[in-house]
């Protein structure tokens, strides 16, 4: 709010130049002409009056009919100065437009009598290679300049008679270097180590250390993530989550690895369309998935289409080009020279990316998808292929001994007989009714509830009865041709269960000729009735399956009475047999088998069809015992590689496909189906995108961008960079560049930064460290100066509170919990009950992580668009539905509740009481001394120091007088509390480290 | 380039200053409470005059009210009842789910009748707001753009779809300020219902958008912490949490002496008032000095999460100071069955919203609280089966307080409550109209951002409903 406030000066600065100068174009006329002219006379064809465009010289000094709206040669008759001076009816008309001040009026004169010139907006002209300024100004000792950078600097505060900061002590220097490259605190050891050495050398020693951490890349990734929107989460309606955290390692990767920028730029925008593209490649192009996507009933595709491809041309716009190009979605920009046509040019880059306007797959699959699996899980992957492929090479082979064996076991099963019980009485638990036919099969009525329960009762058999056999048969009458009722003709069997004189007789194995993957038979007869069971859907329409269940004793024989089988269907949605036979078996094992199978058994081997010959060594090679060891380790084998390929993370993929057709949307109403069709293509301010022959592709985009001709991608990137280390960007609008935005206070700088990290080869690092390594980073934030000049001019460092991330990350380091793994997942942490209740489809319930997952830093933690988590959104962390090129610092209560409430803080303060109390025979004082270098790598003042040791004495006294107080207070948190400690003692130090953590001081950077 | 320059940071910061000033001390709490930053009589955002409102609440029946089981009459849709629409009405129009179906009339399911000494006819299930229906101005004729939850909301409470603006809370927080620091400016509470699928709620509803967060509405929980974070870590009791609050804030002032930073006052601000928070949230959630009447009169039996707890719980934050309070209920989305869902859902919503009005008039407070009754969208005249889908051409709302004249009835829908046709009041018009009643001018309240001077009621035209309000 105050960096707000502080731009009033700016703009003074800039609206006066002394009477001797030129007046500046793109500094003073074309702000002002944007501001109350451009909304008429500007860019937007559609709002345009009098077809008169100042934003264009040609039309402005246009002759019209016999006057202009600007003319050079006599100034005074210039229409545009006689109707800003109008008193009757001035220009910009009234009461909406404020009418220009009359320095405002004379500057414009002034500007015409001068030829009205007119430049390009310096955005869009390409950066100057300036030479930097000399270093003749006594306003710092020569060593003060490390670099170029303090070469500007110096110039601009010897503008303003000011001279730099004094550098900022060493541990506020340390302390500022490990938050700004890390988003760590620093050691005690590492603050110490730098007071006795405050050199430069030590300096530029602990930049590089710290460029080299991988908590660097993951300070990064959150900065790039802002831009980017990543989350977890869809963002529209039901806010589901989607697959994305390889993405998440990608972006790190490329960080820790110092990828160069281009490179960076061309992988996550077309890194699919590259050449080969290598599963890494891919990975990155998920970049293109980022955008908010819904699965709300009732959307209409087409609609959400058109958001996407807006969604993601504004993104791209945002992040690499800081303009606002996503204005012309509706209407062509009013300050901006973008067109509406431009804008769905630019969207004709994404059209090829395959995707559904409404995403109506599971909850949190929106394909395509690409599996992502680690080093070892690829490793170990290969292993189980082929593991697999020779152990099936082992099961295949034929030998005397196995062909001999299946000629005994095929005359076993011809001569198994089943048999079909008489007196047979069905049931059906709704008041179905069925009907049997010639072969015995059964056909159940259509009517009746979705959820069914069959039984089958007839009187015991004379023979023992071992085994009961259900087969379920195709008809042309069901839906889909059987064999069962539902729309797909599926069946599901959900469990069996026998009785004899109403006694239970258990089931101790199943088999079947078929088992629809996730419904295998062993959920028939699991006790369990739901909605698993068996199923035998395999995308072929009514094919028959068999299935026979083992009974624990065999049944009937002389005296035996009724025996009753149910036969329960509750899956649901009529998953209920159609046509089936039910059989009684008397041999031991009957295997199952295709009933169309069984009637080829007495045939000789020879005559038997090759397809039957084939099943039925297939049947045989699955049940005899010389090859028992071979099966166990196959199916060891499968379900190791099953777990295996279940754990493997996914990624959502772009893929490219036929690009869909663009059309400009009028007004950006998807509806209308008139407008022109596009073809990608790039704004004109920004260049041009040449290529011969063939439509352009994001990859022509991708590199359009950053082939380091176009005149914003390098600015804007140095800009953003610059504002993490030195708190403002040096164009205080860090996303817009156009001629609404600021102008850049140091234009050279900002252009020799630009070019020379396109010299460097995109060499992100190397411009960090010149920033972190120069001494106008290095100067104090401390400095008592009123004037906002100071600050524009760089001549200080700022204060300012830590992104949420990093409050978090920095307790839970201070407190020693801190979880440092690199990559993964994402992962839950505490979180509110409840907090998630206005979501539905599905309602969710949070589950926090457990163990050590829950001490990770903040940026692996699930990100939910619509629901971020509280204590970060308390501190200003965005909802990633758009760019967020700046977070907002606020300051409030809700803030203060979170940091001094939410359990992760407790338990922080709790660990680091911990800590210092691990150390043995230390007094109070001493203690408070280690808790403070701990959190504010600084020692206790004695006024702090008494402060904190009555805290100590008065929370000593209550909780121990409230021991269960104590416990509760102690018990936060999943980590555990050693055991020696009091747990008392353990309290009030907890209320101790609390205030710490709670600091002012320690959740800003100065 | 234009001024960066908020008016309505400046107030903030000015509030803050005299917050840190006034609350030196802990035990100075009681300063800070009511009134403390009413101090926006004028400012650049008011038009002239005493503005007529001082607080709004919206209940606000997400999912999506059928009008014509509510306050849209009429008898021609329920003449041609199971006949097919006539294309005349429906050509070309964009439908949500029965896109590209057959279209049938569904005649309205429930008779209306005259309420009031207005005689204002509304449907029969709405007994209890009929009976204070001469304090409510009906309004037939509202339309939307867009036609799915999600983005219905976000145009209803930001004025457009796209995701980064504030709600209309925020903008109202931000324009007028705050009357009691102690408790949020801008609260949210909400209820699911049992007729109707209950449809997610984004947080996006009630984001400050690009203003600071500050202004951002806060949730009134029924479940947990009612704020969250308020209440202190479990074994800490109040003043032990005091003490640690103020170790920081003696600290922070240590601290700040010897590097003379200005926020670490603000942020010590901020603590004391937390902590004042964490007393005044469990006070306005404590109900055990309401009477039985007043309990009865709501239909409620405490803090329970219901529609009719939080409207009374929305009575108790008019009473504290709460600028604008939104009382979402989430059971109206009847795309099937919707005479039996919404003989459900009136009875959810009939006597605590009626209640509420009763309840806030015999206090004085009806005067200048204005009651917003409403959903995102209505639905279609045609039926989908024996429900209805979502529909943006027409539907209603109601307002009451604020001094707006009751028992009257505003615009109208054509005879089958297809299109608003007489007196079209868009959302943004609405959204004029609420902020003119609180004294904000709608072309004035604005925010410069990305070179924008954005507002809640956009670029488009928007109306203050004058005939309405007079």
């Amino acid at each position: 709010m105050l960096a707000q406030a502080s731009l009033i000066p700016l703009l003074v600065l800039a609206a006066v130049t002394s009477g001797d100068d030129p007046v500046s174009f793109g500094r003073e006329i074309r702000p002002l002409l944007a501001d109350r002219c451009f909304p008429c006379h500007g860019p937007d064809a559609g709002t345009r009056e009098a077809n008169l465009r100042l934003d264009l010289r040609a039309s402005a000094v246009e002759d019209r009919a016999g006057s202009r709206a600007i003319d050079t040669r006599a100034v005074a008759d210039s229409e545009l100065l006689i109707r800003v001076g109008d008193d009757l009816d001035p220009m910009p008309p009234g009461p909406d437009h404020a009418p220009l001040s009359s320095a405002e009026a004379d500057l414009l004169e002034r500007w015409i009598s001068e030829g009205a010139p007119y430049d390009k907006h310096w955005a869009y002209q390409a950066p100057d290679r300036p030479e930097a300024p000399g270093v003749d100004a006594p306003l710092a000792p020569p060593e003060w300049v490390r670099g170029d950078i303090d070469r500007w600097i110096l110039d601009g505060l010897a503008d303003s008679g000011l001279e730099p900061a004094p550098r900022a002590d060493a541990r506020s220097l340390v302390r500022r270097l490990s938050l700004d490259l890390l988003g760590l605190p620093p050691t005690q050891a590492q603050v110490e180590a730098f007071a006795l050495d405050p050199g430069q050398a030590a300096l530029e020693g602990l930049v590089d250390e710290l460029l080299a951490s991988p908590h660097h890349a993951e300070r990064l990734t959150t900065f790039w993530f802002d831009l980017v929107r990543f989350a977890d989460t869809t963002g529209i309606h039901a806010d589901n989550r989607w697959n994305i955290t390889p993405y998440r390692d990608w972006v790190i990767d490329a960080f820790a690895s110092n990828m160069p920028f281009d490179r960076f730029t061309v992988e996550q925008i077309a890194g699919d369309l590259l050449p080969d593209a290598d599963r890494s490649q891919r990975v990155a192009a998920a970049y293109n998935r980022l955008n908010l996507i819904t699965r709300e009933g009732g959307s209409q595709p087409k609609e959400f289409l058109a958001r996407y491809t807006a969604d993601r041309v504004r993104n791209l716009t945002e992040v690499w080009l800081a303009s606002t190009v996503g204005c012309a979605e509706c209407h062509d920009h009013k300050f901006d020279p973008f067109s509406a046509e431009e804008f769905y040019e630019l969207g004709a880059f994404f059209a090829d990316i395959e995707q559904v306007g409404v995403y109506l797959s599971g909850n949190n699959t929106f394909p395509p998808e690409l599996p992502v699996p680690s080093a070892d899980q690829e490793r170990r992957l290969g292993e189980l292929t082929s593991a697999l492929s020779a152990v099936e090479v082992a099961l295949a082979a034929e030998t005397p001994e196995l062909a001999a064996d299946r000629a005994v076991f095929i005359d076993a099963l011809a001569m198994s007989s089943w048999i079909t019980p008489e007196e047979v009485e069905v049931r059906s638990a709704s008041g179905r009714t069925f009907e049997a036919d010639a072969s015995g099969a059964w056909r159940s009525s259509a009517d009746g509830d979705d959820k069914d329960t069959f039984t089958v009762r007839f009187p015991a058999p004379a023979e023992p009865l071992r085994s009961i056999r259900l087969e379920l048969l195709a008809d042309e009458a069901l839906p889909n041709q059987g064999p069962g009722l539902a729309a797909n003709g599926n069946v599901v069997l959900s469990e069996v269960s026998v009785r004899v004189d109403g006694e239970s007789v258990p089931i101790t194995a199943a088999r079947a000729s078929f088992e629809q993957p996730g419904y295998p038979v062993a959920k028939a007869h699991d006790g369990e009735l739901g909605r698993a069971g068996w199923a035998v859907m395999r995308g072929q329409d009514g094919a028959p399956s068999e299935v026979v269940f083992d009974l624990a004793r065999p049944v009937g024989g002389p005296g035996s009475g009724a025996v009753e089988v149910e036969l329960a269907q509750v899956h649901g949605g009529r998953h209920l047999m159609g046509r089936w036979r039910f059989s009684l078996g008397t041999m031991e094992g009957s295997p199952a088998l295709a009933p169309d199978l069984r009637g080829l058994l007495s045939l000789p081997e020879g005559e038997r069809p090759e397809a039957a010959r084939l099943e039925l060594d297939l049947l045989h090679r699955a049940r005899c015992a010389l090859l028992a060891d071979e099966r166990a380790e196959q199916a060891r084998l499968r379900a190791e590689l099953m777990t295996l390929q279940g754990q493997i993370p996914l990624v959502m993929e772009t893929r490219a496909v036929d690009p869909m057709l663009t059309r400009v949307l009028a007004r950006g109403n998807w509806m209308d189906e008139t407008g022109d069709v596009v073809l990608p293509s790039v704004p004109a301010a920004f260049g041009t995108l040449t290529v011969e022959g063939r439509r352009p592709t994001r990859l022509d985009l991708a590199r359009w961008l950053v082939d380091g001709e176009n005149p914003l991608v390098a600015r804007v990137l140095v800009n953003r960079v610059w504002r993490l280390f030195m708190g403002r960007g040096i164009v205080e609008t860090l996303d817009d560049f156009g001629v609404q935005g600021t102008s850049p206070t140091h234009p050279e700088l900002l252009d020799h930064l630009a070019t020379r990290l396109v010299d460097s080869g995109w060499d992100l690092r190397a411009l960090i460290r010149d920033i972190v390594t120069s001494s106008a980073y290095q100067q104090t934030s401390a400095i008592a100066d009123p004037s906002s000049e100071r600050g524009q001019r760089f001549g200080k460092q700022v204060r300012h509170r830590l992104d949420a991330e990093f409050i978090r990350d920095g307790a839970l380091a201070a407190s020693g919990l801190l979880q440092r793994d690199v990559g993964g997942p994402s992962v839950r942490p505490y979180q509110p009950v409840g907090y998630w209740s206005h979501l539905n489809f599905p309602r969710r319930t949070y589950r926090p992580s457990e163990g050590d997952a829950l001490h990770r830093r903040a940026l692996y933690g699930h990100w939910q668009r619509q629901f971020v988590h509280p204590s970060l959104a308390a501190f200003d962390a965005p909802s990633r539905e758009r760019c967020t090129s700046e977070r907002p610092r606020s300051n409030t209560p809700l803030a203060a509740l979170a940091l001094l409430n939410d359990p992760i803080f407790v338990e922080a303060a709790r660990a680091l009481a911990q800590q210092v109390l691990s150390a043995p025979d230390q007094t109070d004082g001493e203690r408070v001394e280690d808790l403070w270098q701990r959190v504010l790598q600084r020692a206790p003042e004695a006024a702090e120091q008494a402060l904190l040791l009555g805290l100590l004495a008065e929370h000593r006294a209550s909780f121990a007088a409230r021991p269960e107080d104590a416990a509760a207070l102690t018990a936060i948190g999943a980590s555990p509390a050693p055991p020696p400690l009091a747990t008392d003692e353990l309290a009030a130090w907890t209320s101790v480290a609390r205030v710490a953590l709670n600091l002012h001081e320690a959740i800003v950077r100065e | 380039m234009r001024p960066l320059l908020h008016p309505g940071l400046l107030n903030g910061l000015s509030r803050r200053t005299f917050l840190t000033g006034a609350a030196a001390g802990l035990g100075q709490a009681a300063l800070a409470s009511l009134n403390a930053g009413a101090a926006q009589d004028a400012g650049p955002f008011r038009v002239p005059g005493a503005p007529r409102a001082k607080r709004v609440i919206h209940l606000y029946m997400a999912g999506g009210p059928s009008h014509l089981e509510t306050f849209d009459e009429k008898p021609e849709l329920a003449k041609l009842d199971g006949e097919p629409m006539p294309e005349s009405f429906t050509g070309g129009q964009q439908l949500a789910q029965l896109q590209g179906r057959a279209l049938r009339c569904l005649g309205p399911r429930f008779p209306f009748r005259p309420f009031g000494e207005s005689g204002l006819r509304i449907c029969e299930k709405f007994p209890r707001l009929g009976s204070v229906i001469d304090e409510f101005c009906i309004l037939n004729s509202l339309e939307t753009d867009q036609i799915n939850h999600d983005p219905a909301h976000t145009l209803f409470n930001t004025g457009t779809t796209l995701p980064g603006r504030p709600s209309m809370g925020s903008w109202i927080h931000y324009g007028l300020g705050s009357l009691n620091e102690n408790l949020p400016a801008f609260v949210v509470l909400s209820s699911i219902g049992k007729g109707g699928q209950s449809q997610p709620i984004a947080a996006r509803q009630w984001h400050s958008g690009f203003l600071p967060s500050r202004y951002q509405g806060v949730e009134l929980r029924s479940v947990g912490d009612p704020v969250l974070y308020v209440q202190n870590p479990a074994g800490v009791d109040r003043a032990q949490q005091g003490d640690v609050v103020e170790a920081i804030a003696r600290l922070n002032r240590v601290r700040a002496a010897g590097t003379g930073d200005p926020e670490a006052a603000a942020r010590t601000a901020q603590y004391e008032l937390a902590f004042r928070m964490q007393a005044a949230v469990p006070e306005l959630v404590d109900l055990a000095g309401e009477s039985q009447e007043v309990l009865d009169l709501y239909g409620t039996e405490g803090r329970d999460g219901s529609y009719a707890s939080n409207c009374l719980m929305a009575r108790r934050m008019a009473e504290r100071g709460v600028r604008f309070i939104q009382v979402y209920h989430r059971g109206w989305d009847h795309h099937g069955g919707v005479q039996r869902s919404m003989e459900i859902t009136a009875k959810e919503v009939d006597q605590a919203s009626a209640a509420l009005v009763t309840d806030l008039k015999r206090r004085g407070l009806l005067e200048d609280t204005l009651i917003l009754f409403g959903g995102e969208f209505g639905r279609t005249p045609m039926g989908q089966g024996d429900g209805r889908d979502h529909h943006i051409r027409g539907f209603s709302y109601l307002m009451a307080g604020a001094g707006i004249p009751g028992g009257r009835r505003y615009g109208a829908t054509d005879p089958l409550g297809y299109a608003a046709v007489e007196d079209v009041v868009h959302v943004r018009d609405l959204h004029a109209t609420v902020l003119h009643l609180l004294g904000l001018d709608h072309e004035k309240l604005g925010y410069d951002f990305r070179g924008l001077d954005l507002r809640l009621t956009g670029v488009e035209p928007a109306r203050v409903l004058r005939d309405v309000i007079a």
